[in-house]
């Protein structure tokens, strides 16, 4: 569009059209979006962003159409992105919120926008955000998000709002309900819709009763009543909401404070005199992080990146085909078998996976995943459902094997080594299973940090770093079906590494099949991706909490380490003294360099 | 059955018009063929449409008129081409007799839809009729 002024300026002045492509763009990433990104990244707002809600039907959009009424009373501009589901058949939609808040339609104090979730979980859709930036851009001093009508763990509006209203509609169910986790977790204020109906006192006393069992902190959250279609109790909501912002403004916050996750990093400087430059004098930048759990440093410095050149791919396939103990016609020969008692049969299959157990075995129980008939399979070309087989016969064989391991904690740590740069032997896809009271060192610090971490904070250390990580935004990579993968603060690739999230879940055991399926879908896109960039190899490894425990301190956490050797002739390696004797991780690309690059590689080829 | 994706639509009912199955129906149809549907529903102004058309950045209106409303389809598409939106087609839909039918386009209407039209031809019509957005995945 020819934006006089550019769009930053445009948007500041409110110019309704503008505000209104902005969203598009950046919801449908159009040609445009990354010129509103850069206009939105050079005048970010400070619209204090307010999240509704709540089940099907509870009456979020007639309640944000009274609290609209009640802060434009206060002399307030208010925006509004309301969700609606799209459908999963056919991608339509009927975005029927804004037809409750007619009264303010044509009201130049208010801006209302429909968003389908166009196949997003979590209540929201994948551009909410951003969307959200545009209104706050645009000066508008609340922006209101009302989420599609919630189920129990639509919680993602936790991550985008600074107060969280969970709309409670009576007579839904008893006490049990409200002890669940999920939606009701996040709530800073509690809201008894339609007090004017039977059961509502009752709701009203079950959740208070929930809310007596909690710790105290900073922020209890009130519960109040509201009939929203005329109005009652809405003033006292938007007090409530108003004295929460002045809690979280003295640093206190409710349970889901961001949890003032500290990205700490000194600037190192070499002075010296460059023979690049004639001998000038210079200086040359380097950085030591520190990582935001451990406090373990890393270091980001010599930024002498080789060119990547990949090796003769088809040879090296062909060279190893003859001799492979996974391929099929060999698999069953070559390969050991457990006991029946411990396997029956000996071997477990799902899809084309076969697990068998290592003849060289790493633990009691060291298993291997010959993951498909093929021999090779290319990095750019990983299919999902190889991946995802493999890792559901992962699950099911540890959670059989994890019974069988004596000690207090047994974890089930799956790895898949791809490509002879990542260590592995073969070229055949294939992933090491370990069930072990002995999970490694970087595991064992992790998770005592992590319960740490809850002490302090009350909250999960996986959990406030995904909020903190979105909020920054520039590391994130990619969301998706509920994974979120994002360049670590503190890289351990060379070349740069990701790492994911299960939210809320544990262990590989704690996952279904559909989250699997999810997750080996975002993993084959990472990889084509990586591939894309040049690399060719790569160390992951699901990282979870013991079996059966549950996902207070721990999130199951995928890291995906690129491997390559350094120099494609001199084959020198991408691990050196510091990483191995002085414990240190180290990058030559700051993570947040890399994940842009990711990120437009996902861009390019979505 | 995704042939309208990338496609966002208004559909509403104009002034005192109370009647609200065809633009239900009309949403649903539109919905099942992968477009996205604001629905405003009834008590409509031609202001409240096209602040709507602004905000929402639609790609056409379509209009569920059964009560001989035209005076205020006439002022909403004044207010679209004084807005600057006279990109947006409006289209039409109902029991509509036939000579007001030419009257509508005269003033401006894209199309009109009579009792009988197939969901094919609406979602055909709208999708033959609007630019639709880049970059959807």
């Amino acid at each position: 569009m020819n934006a006089p002024g550019g769009w930053a300026e445009r948007i500041g002045v409110r110019d309704r059209r503008t505000i209104a492509r902005a969203i598009s763009a950046v919801e449908n990433e159009t040609a445009d979006a990354p010129a509103v990104r850069a206009a939105l990244a050079a005048a970010p707002g400070h619209a204090r962003v307010i999240g509704i809600t709540g089940p099907p039907g509870a009456g979020k959009s007639t309640l944000v159409n009274a609290i609209i009424r009640e802060y434009l009373a206060r002399g307030s501009r208010v925006a509004v992105v309301a969700v609606d589901p799209s459908s999963p058949i056919s991608g339509g939609a009927v975005l029927g919120d804004r037809l409750r808040m007619a009264d303010h339609q044509t009201d130049e104090r208010v801006f209302i926008r429909s968003l389908a979730s166009r196949g997003h979980l979590g209540g929201l859709s994948r551009t909410t955000r951003a969307v959200v930036e545009v209104l706050s851009s645009a000066r508008f001093d609340v922006v209101i998000v009302e989420t599609v009508g919630a189920g129990q763990s639509e919680v993602e509006v936790a991550g985008v709002a600074d107060a969280r209203v969970v709309v409670c509609p009576p007579g839904l169910g008893d006490e049990v309900q409200a002890l669940k986790a999920g939606v009701l977790e996040i709530a800073d204020v509690f809201v008894v819709n339609k007090a004017d109906t039977p059961f509502a006192s009752r709701t009203v006393s079950e959740l208070l009763g929930m809310l007596a069992l909690r710790k105290p902190a900073a922020w209890t959250p009130p519960v109040l009543c509201t009939v929203a279609t005329t109005g009652e109790g809405v003033a006292a909501l938007v007090d409530v909401l108003e004295a929460h912002a002045k809690t979280v403004a003295d640093g206190a916050g409710g349970i889901w404070a961001p949890a003032n996750i500290e990205f700490r990093a000194t600037k190192k400087r070499s002075q010296i005199h460059d023979p690049r430059k004639g001998f000038e004098l210079c200086e040359i930048e380097s950085e030591v992080r520190e990582d935001p759990l451990t406090g373990e440093t890393a270091r980001i410095c010599h930024f002498a990146l080789p060119a990547r050149q990949l090796p003769e791919l088809a040879w090296l396939a062909e060279s190893t085909r003859a001799g492979c103990p996974f391929c099929p016609e060999r698999v069953e020969a070559i390969t050991p078998r457990y006991p029946d008692a411990f396997v029956a049969g000996g071997r477990l299959r799902r899809g084309e996976a076969v697990l068998f157990p290592n003849l060289f075995p790493y633990d009691d129980v060291s298993a291997i995943v010959a993951m498909s008939r093929e021999h090779f399979v290319p990095m750019h070309a990983l299919p999902p459902d190889m991946i995802a087989d493999s890792l559901k016969l992962a699950r099911d064989f540890i959670r059989d094997a994890a019974r069988s391991v004596k000690g207090r904690e047994v974890f089930g740590i799956v790895t898949w080594n791809y490509m002879p740069p990542s260590g592995a032997s073969q070229v055949h896809p294939h992933m090491q299973v370990i069930v072990t009271d002995t999970p490694g060192n970087a595991l064992r610090r992790e998770l005592a940090a992590e319960s740490r971490f809850l002490e302090r904070r009350g909250v999960a250390y996986p959990r406030a770093l995904l909020e903190a990580e979105r909020s920054a935004g520039q590391r994130l990579i990619l969301e998706e079906d509920g994974i979120a993968w994002w360049a670590p603060y503190c890289p351990v690739g060379m070349l740069g590494d990701a790492q994911a999230v299960f939210a809320g879940r544990a262990t590989l055991g704690a996952c279904s099949d559909a989250e699997l399926e999810a997750f080996a879908r975002t993993l084959a896109r990472m990889a084509a991706a990586y591939a894309r960039l040049g690399q060719w190899s790569f160390n992951l490894t699901l990282l979870p909490e013991a079996e059966g425990g549950a996902c207070g301190r721990h999130w199951l956490t995928a890291r995906l380490l690129p491997r390559f050797y350094l120099h494609p002739h001199l084959h020198n390696s991408d691990v050196a003294y510091l990483q191995l004797l002085l414990g240190e991780k180290f990058g030559m690309l700051t993570p947040e360099a890399h994940a842009a690059a990711l990120r437009a590689q996902l861009q390019r080829h979505s | 059955m995704s042939a309208g994706k990338g496609i966002k639509v208004i559909v509403s009912m104009i002034g005192l018009d109370g009647h609200t199955t065809g633009g239900e129906v009309v949403s649903m149809i539109l919905r099942d063929a992968g477009i996205e549907v604001v629905y405003l529903g009834v008590n409509q102004t031609p202001e409240m449409i096209v602040e709507a058309a602004i905000q929402e950045d639609v790609d056409a209106i379509g209009i569920s008129s059964h009560a001989s409303n035209y005076s205020l389809i006439d002022e909403l598409i004044a207010l679209l081409r004084r807005k600057g939106l006279q990109d947006v087609p409006v289209i039409c839909g109902g029991n509509i007799p036939r000579h007001d039918i030419r009257t509508l386009k005269e003033k401006g209407v894209a199309e009109v839809f009579t009792p009988g039209s197939s969901s094919a031809s609406i979602v055909n019509y709208i999708v033959a009729n609007t630019g639709v957005r880049l970059g959807v995945a």
